[in-house]
C-alpha cells in the first residue's frame, strides 16, 4: 500500500505525464492562452488536493479533464462569459472524447512536433511571426495586436488563421504524419 | 475538411465569434464528429504554439515586457512553468531509469534526436538529415527504410541517401541488398528500391563488395555503378538528395604566399588578385614611431599584402582607399547557385603600425555577386553604386583597427549567392579615413589570411524526366522515361535526342529544359496550337556543351521566364520563331555563350513570317551569334547588347522591324545590317545618322546609308532608322 504523500505524487506525475492535453483540452474550452494557463495551474493545485480521489487503474484523463471542466465553467460563470462559451453539454463531449486511452498522443511524436513547430515558426514572414509572437507570447487579443502591425482587426484573424495553416503544413512535411 | 471550417475554428480560438455564431458552432460542433476530430486538431496545434512561446520564455527568463500592461496574467503563470518544469526533470529520470543505455553516436539534425541502432521507416516526401559525430554528413530521402548497426555502418533498405564523408572518417559503409559500398573519402550516393541498386560517385572514390563476389571493385570521381546490371556509367548528381559540403572554390593565392604577378585594377579574368598600388612582403620593420624596431610578422605563412597607395580620380581626388579584388568563377554551380542555395563565407585578417593620430585606421571586406560577363567587370564596378541590373547582392564589413602591431583583427561577412550569379567578386581595402594624414598614404597596413568558402545548403534530388522517343507528341508518356511526361514539380527535362517532339497542346514547365543537352541533337516544334509555358526559376536551354545541336522552332507561342541560352559552351543551336511569338520575361537571353572555339559552333534567332519576340535583354556575346528578322518579323528588346570582348556578333534585318530601348555594342565591331527597304530599326532617344555611326563598336551595313525620322509614342522621342533612298 503507497503511502498518502507516494500517491500523491504519482497523481501529479500522471498529471504532468498528461499535461498537454490537459493543455489541450482547457485550451478547447477557453481558448485564450494566458487564461487557460491559470486554469491548468487551477487544476494542478486541485488535482493535487484531491489527489487521494484518484483511483489508481482508472482513466486519469476522464478524472482529470473532468476538474478542469468544472473550473472553467466556474471561471467563465464568474466573469459572465458564458455567452461566448460552448454549452457545458458539448464540454461533456468533448471531455469523453479527448479523454478516450485510444485518443492519446504519442510522447515521440509530440516531441518530432514541437521540434518541427520551433523550426516553422522562424519561416514564417516577418509580419505573421510578429502577429503569432504578440498573440501567444505577449498574450495580447487578435485585434489589439493587429494594431501594432499596422493591420486592421479583420487582417489579423484571417493572418493567424494562415500563420496555423502554414505552420501545419509545415510540420507535417517535416514529421511525414498527418497529426 | 475544407478552408471553412478551418476558419470558423480559428475564429473561435482567436475570440472572434459573436454570441450568435458560438452558438451555431458549438450546435455543429455537436452533431458534426468530423468537426470535432479537426477542432481538436487544431486545437493541439493552439496549444503547441502557445507552449513553444512558454517554453522559450521559461527557458530564456528574461523579464516580461513591459509594455503591454494588460498582461497581468502573466505573472500567475510562472509558478506553473517552475512546477512543470521541475516535475519534467522527475519524469525524464524515470524514463532514463526505465531505459537502456543506447550509445549515442549521431543525431538526426532537424529535431536532434539521438539516433537508435534501430529501423526508421520515414514515408512521405522528406529530406532526414544526419550529423554523426564522425563529421560525416548524410542525407536521405524518403520514403526510405533504414538501420544503423553501429556508428560506421548504416543498412539501407529502401530509398536514397547521400554522405559527405569528411577526412579520418573513412571507411563508412552503406549495406545494401547487392553489395556494400565502402567509402575511401568521398562524397556518394546509394539508391536502393525494389529492382535496383545503385551507387554514384561525386567526390573521391568508393570501394563495391558485391554479394557473392571476392574481388571488390572500385568506382572513381563521376561514375556510377547499378548493382543489379552490374554495368557502370556516369554519375548524376541530380537523382540524389545532397547534404551540406563545401563546393571545390577558393581564392587564388589567399596568403600572398606566391610570387605571382598581382593585375592593376580590377582583374577581369579569375583566379588572380588586382587592385591598386601594394607589395607582397615577408616582414615588415617598424620605421618610427613609439614602436621603432618592432616587426609586423604575417599571421600565416611567410608572407603578407602591404597596402601602399589608392587610385586618385577627379571625383575623389584622395583615392578613398587602397583596394584589392578577386573575382570568382561560380557558372560551373550554376545548379546549385541557382536553387538560391549556396552561402559564401569571406574573411581575412587586416594589421597596421600604430603610428601618430594621423594614422588611417579602417579595413573593409566586401563581397558582391554580379550577373553577366567576367569581361564586363570593370564597368558594372564602376557602376555598382547604381542600380544596376547586374549586380544581385553584396556584402561587406568594416573595423577600425587596433593600435597593436602585435595582433591582427579578423573580418568577415557571409551571403547567400542569389540565382543566377555568374561570379563573386572579393574585396579587401584600407581605407583613407584620416583626413589630417598629408604625407604617405599608408604608413604600414597589412593584409593577411583571406579565405572564402562556399558551402551548400542540404537539398533533395530533383529527378530528370529524358526524352526517349527519336519523335512524336510532348503529351505522349511513351516518349518518356518512366512512362510519365515531365509535369512533376522536381522534375528537370532533358531532351537528349530526339529527331523532332511536336506540342501540340500547352505545356507548363516550372523547370529546366535542356534541349540538345552534352552531345544530343534534338528538335522541338511548337505547332500553331502548342503553347510552351516556362514558370518558376529553371533555365532554358538550347544546345548545350561541343557537339550538341538543337533546334526549336516556334509556330504557337513560347513564353520564358528566367535565363535562356541559345546555344551554350560550344554547342550549335537555333531558335526560329516562324509565325508564332515568344514572350521573355525576367531573365536574360544569351546567345553563344562561351561559344566561338568549336568549329560547329552556332547560335542562332530567326524572326519570320509575321513572328514576334518580346524581350527585356538579349545579350549576344562572343561571336556566331546572329539575329535575322525576315518576312514581317519584328523583335522588341529593352536592353540589346551586339558582340562581346572577343568577336562579332551580326544582327541583321530584312522586312522586319527591331525596336530597342538601349542599343550597346562590345569592343569589337559587330555588324547591324538593314539588309532591304522595308528594314526598321525604331531605338529610344533622338539620333542621327552621324550620332548612329559614330556608336562605338557598330558597323552599319546593308544600303548605301542610313536615313532617320523621329517619331513620338507614349509621350516618348523615338527615332526610326532605315536604309538611305
Amino acid at each position: 500500500m503507497a503511502s498518502d504523500s507516494e500517491h500523491t505524487r504519482h497523481v501529479q506525475q500522471l498529471f504532468v505525464q498528461y499535461g498537454a492535453e490537459v493543455k489541450y483540452f482547457v485550451l478547447s474550452l477557453l481558448p485564450h492562452p494566458g487564461e487557460a494557463e491559470d486554469m491548468v495551474q487551477d487544476t494542478f493545485l486541485t488535482v493535487t488536493a484531491k489527489a487521494h480521489d484518484y483511483e489508481e487503474g482508472t482513466n486519469f484523463k476522464a478524472w482529470a479533464f473532468a476538474i478542469a471542466r468544472f473550473k472553467v465553467l466556474e471561471y467563465l460563470r464568474q466573469k459572465k462569459r458564458e455567452p461566448l462559451a460552448l454549452s457545458g453539454e458539448t464540454m461533456e463531449l468533448l471531455a469523453r472524447e479527448a479523454s478516450d486511452p485510444d485518443s492519446a498522443n504519442d510522447e515521440v511524436m509530440e516531441q518530432k512536433i514541437s521540434h518541427a513547430l520551433a523550426d516553422c515558426i522562424t519561416h514564417l514572414s516577418p509580419k505573421l511571426k510578429q502577429l503569432v509572437e504578440l498573440v501567444y507570447r505577449n498574450g495580447i487579443k487578435p485585434g489589439a495586436a493587429a494594431d501594432q502591425v499596422g493591420w486592421k482587426p479583420e487582417a489579423a484573424y484571417v493572418g493567424l488563421s494562415r500563420a496555423r495553416k502554414e505552420l501545419k503544413l509545415c510540420i507535417q512535411k517535416k514529421v511525414g504524419a498527418n497529426f | 475538411m475544407t478552408d471553412d471550417s478551418h476558419q470558423i475554428i480559428d475564429r473561435y480560438l482567436d475570440g472572434a465569434l459573436s454570441p450568435e455564431e458560438t452558438a451555431a458552432f458549438d450546435e455543429a460542433l455537436r452533431s458534426d464528429a468530423e468537426l470535432r476530430r479537426e477542432f481538436r486538431s487544431r486545437v493541439r496545434l493552439h496549444g503547441l504554439i502557445t507552449r513553444h512561446f512558454a517554453w522559450e520564455e521559461a527557458q530564456d527568463s528574461l523579464p516580461p515586457l513591459v509594455s503591454f500592461p494588460e498582461q497581468s496574467k502573466r505573472t500567475n503563470r510562472w509558478p506553473w512553468i517552475a512546477m512543470a518544469a521541475a516535475a519534467v526533470v522527475v519524469l525524464a529520470f524515470l524514463i532514463v531509469e526505465r531505459n537502456e543505455p543506447a550509445p549515442v553516436f549521431g543525431i538526426f539534425s532537424t529535431t536532434d534526436e539521438a539516433i537508435e541502432l534501430k529501423r526508421y521507416e520515414f514515408s512521405g516526401d522528406q529530406l532526414i538529415e544526419i550529423h554523426l559525430d564522425s563529421g560525416i554528413e548524410i542525407v536521405i530521402e524518403a520514403p526510405a527504410s533504414f538501420q544503423f548497426r553501429d556508428a560506421t555502418r548504416l543498412e539501407l533498405f529502401d530509398g536514397k541517401l547521400a554522405a559527405d564523408v569528411p577526412k579520418g572518417a573513412e571507411g563508412f559503409t552503406v549495406v545494401t541488398p547487392r553489395g556494400e559500398v565502402i567509402d575511401l573519402g568521398t562524397r556518394f550516393g546509394v539508391s536502393v528500391s525494389e529492382d535496383n541498386v545503385e551507387t554514384h560517385v561525386f567526390e573521391g572514390e568508393v570501394e563495391i563488395r558485391q554479394e557473392g563476389k571476392t574481388k571488390a571493385v572500385r568506382l572513381q570521381e563521376s561514375e556510377s555503378m547499378d548493382l543489379v546490371a552490374k554495368t557502370t556509367g556516369t554519375s548524376d548528381s541530380k537523382r540524389f538528395p545532397m547534404p551540406a559540403y563545401v563546393l571545390p572554390v577558393s581564392l587564388a593565392n589567399p596568403g600572398f604566399e606566391k610570387d605571382t604577378e598581382v593585375v592593376k585594377g580590377m582583374p577581369a579574368t579569375y583566379l588572380t588578385w588586382g587592385g591598386d598600388a601594394h607589395q607582397q612582403i615577408g616582414r615588415y620593420p617598424v620605421k618610427s614611431g613609439s614602436e621603432q624596431g618592432a616587426v609586423i610578422e604575417p599571421t600565416e605563412g611567410n608572407r603578407m599584402l602591404q597596402f601602399l597607395g589608392t587610385t586618385a580620380s577627379p571625383e575623389d581626388p584622395n583615392g578613398g582607399a587602397s583596394e584589392l579584388w578577386q573575382v570568382i568563377d561560380l557558372t560551373l554551380y550554376s545548379d546549385e547557385v541557382n536553387r538560391g542555395g549556396v552561402e559564401a563565407a569571406f574573411s581575412a585578417k587586416v594589421n597596421r603600425v600604430s603610428g601618430s593620430s594621423r594614422v588611417d585606421r579602417k579595413f573593409g571586406i566586401a563581397l558582391f555577386a554580379f550577373q553577366g560577363s567576367v569581361e564586363l567587370v570593370d564597368s558594372y564596378w564602376d557602376r555598382k553604386n547604381q542600380p544596376l541590373s547586374e549586380q544581385l547582392a553584396s556584402t561587406s564589413t568594416t573595423v577600425n583597427s587596433d593600435d597593436d602591431p602585435a595582433t591582427w583583427e579578423l573580418l568577415s561577412c557571409d551571403f547567400v549567392i542569389p540565382p543566377n550569379a555568374d561570379y563573386l567578386v572579393a574585396q579587401v581595402y584600407a581605407s583613407e579615413d584620416n583626413t589630417n594624414d598629408t604625407t604617405d598614404e599608408f604608413e604600414g597596413h597589412f593584409a593577411d589570411a583571406c579565405f572564402l568558402t562556399l558551402t551548400t545548403r542540404p537539398r533533395a534530388s530533383s529527378p530528370t524526366a529524358v526524352w526517349t522517343g527519336p519523335s512524336g507528341d510532348w503529351r505522349n508518356k511513351k516518349n518518356w522515361q518512366e512512362d510519365r511526361t515531365p509535369d512533376g514539380a522536381r522534375d528537370e527535362v532533358r531532351v537528349v535526342d530526339a529527331e523532332e517532339l511536336r506540342l501540340a497542346r500547352r505545356v507548363a514547365l516550372k523547370q529546366t529544359l535542356w534541349l540538345g543537352y552534352h552531345r544530343g541533337r534534338a528538335r522541338m516544334r511548337i505547332l500553331p496550337d502548342g503553347i510552351l509555358e516556362r514558370s518558376g526559376q529553371g533555365e532554358l536551354l538550347l544546345g548545350h556543351n561541343e557537339g550538341g545541336v538543337a533546334e526549336m522552332i516556334v509556330e504557337g507561342k513560347l513564353l520564358t521566364r528566367g535565363r535562356v541560352f541559345i546555344g551554350r559552351n560550344n554547342a550549335a543551336s537555333r531558335l526560329i520563331v516562324d509565325g508564332g511569338t515568344w514572350e521573355s520575361s525576367h531573365g536574360l537571353i544569351r546567345m553563344a555563350q562561351y561559344g566561338s572555339r568549336g568549329p560547329d559552333t552556332v547560335s542562332e534567332l530567326i524572326v519570320r513570317n509575321g513572328g514576334t519576340v518580346t524581350a527585356e535583354r538579349l545579350e549576344m556575346v562572343h561571336d556566331l551569334a546572329t539575329l535575322t528578322i525576315e518576312s514581317g518579323g519584328s523583335v522588341d528588346v529593352e536592353k540589346l547588347r551586339i558582340g562581346g570582348d572577343d568577336g562579332e556578333a551580326r544582327v541583321v534585318i530584312r522586312d522586319g522591324v527591331m525596336r530597342v530601348r538601349e542599343l550597346e555594342f562590345g569592343p569589337v565591331e559587330s555588324v547591324l545590317e538593314l539588309a532591304d527597304e522595308s528594314a526598321v530599326i525604331e531605338l529610344l532617344g533622338e539620333w542621327d545618322e552621324a550620332s548612329l555611326v559614330g556608336m562605338p563598336g557598330a558597323e552599319w551595313g546593308g544600303g548605301p546609308g542610313l536615313r532617320t525620322e523621329s517619331f513620338a509614342r507614349d509621350g516618348e522621342m523615338w527615332t526610326r532608322v532605315m536604309q538611305a533612298r
